[in-house]
């Protein structure tokens, strides 16, 4: 084939009749295109990074004005106070005659000392007085 | 770009090419299946590259994605479902008009697969017709550059027909 011949082919080729029916085809792929566009966008989420940010901000600012609108109590004394040991058995206002309440009163009370080291003399005196009884 | 900007722009693309699209696809196709493909491929390339079409190249742009997507619609038909040339009726004297429409069926398929600049070439001086000027100020080159595009496209294309046996008829 020589190069006349093709140029001939290919200019008859530019001259080819576009029908009608191809522009609806075309219109047809359009539409189809559109539609997948549509099925492929992305999603909308409500919390977008800068929506994010913003919130925050705002939640921020919002703790931050509470905070600054209180007085600013002073700062606890340093002193070590001796507050008392605790009781272990509280007593209860309400019922002071309970059973548990009276125990917990006994318990509490001091017991006498028990004496233990009774001297000689003192025996034999507490003898001395039985025998005269 | 945000994506409902990018979709007007594809829009007002869309419509500005799509006449220009459907006549030069369905002269390098002539064919309804591939010419939906085609056209299907060139919207996805206008959808990819808004932002060149929107450039100083607009013009230029558009031939590629045209032929590019008329490559690929070629390169996935053929060998499928359409049988582009048959040898032994190109052959028969007896058929003339059928062999003349085989023919350019033929000279379609290989301009689908000449290098992106030699199918630009040809398109812009024998489909749309144009002065070597014009194709040179769209192609960014000289008259001389653009006369060796269209010349190196005329020889790979009379190479590539010689080499499948294709005579005159």
């Amino acid at each position: 084939m020589n190069e006349e011949k093709l140029e001939q082919i290919l200019n008859k080729i530019g001259r080819t009749d576009v029908p009608p029916n191809v522009a609806l085809i075309a219109e047809r792929a359009s539409r189809n295109f559109d539609a997948a566009l549509k099925i492929a966008q992305p999603k909308q989420w409500f919390f977008t990074p800068g929506r994010l940010i913003a919130a925050a901000a705002v939640i921020i600012l919002v703790f931050a004005a509470g905070r600054w609108s209180k007085e600013i109590s002073p700062a606890p004394s340093s002193k070590a106070v001796y507050a008392g040991a605790p009781s272990a058995y509280t007593i209860s206002k309400k019922n002071p005659d309970s059973f548990w309440q009276q125990k917990a009163t006994t318990v509490r009370q001091l017991r006498p000392a028990v004496q233990t080291n009774i001297s000689y003399t003192e025996m034999l005196n507490v003898y001395k007085q039985y025998l005269k009884k | 770009m945000r994506y409902s900007k990018r979709l007007e722009l594809f829009e007002k693309l869309k419509n500005e090419y799509i006449g220009y699209l459907t006549n030069t696809l369905w002269k390098l196709t002539c064919d309804t299946d591939i010419f939906d493909e085609a056209i299907q491929y060139a919207f996805l390339a206008i959808w990819m590259n808004l932002e060149k079409l929107t450039g100083p190249d607009a013009g230029a742009y558009i031939y590629r994605i045209a032929l590019s997507a008329n490559s690929k619609a070629w390169r996935n038909r053929t060998g499928k479902d359409i049988q582009v040339l048959k040898p032994n009726v190109l052959k028969s004297p007896a058929a003339g008009e059928t062999v003349d429409e085989e023919i350019l069926n033929l000279v379609r398929k290989e301009v689908a697969r000449l290098p992106e600049q030699q199918a630009v070439a040809i398109v812009m001086r024998y489909i749309d017709q144009s002065d070597y000027s014009v194709i040179a100020d769209k192609l960014d080159c000289s008259e001389e550059t653009a006369r060796s595009h269209v010349s190196k496209a005329i020889n790979t294309l009379r190479n590539n027909l010689s080499a499948m046996n294709v005579t005159e008829s």
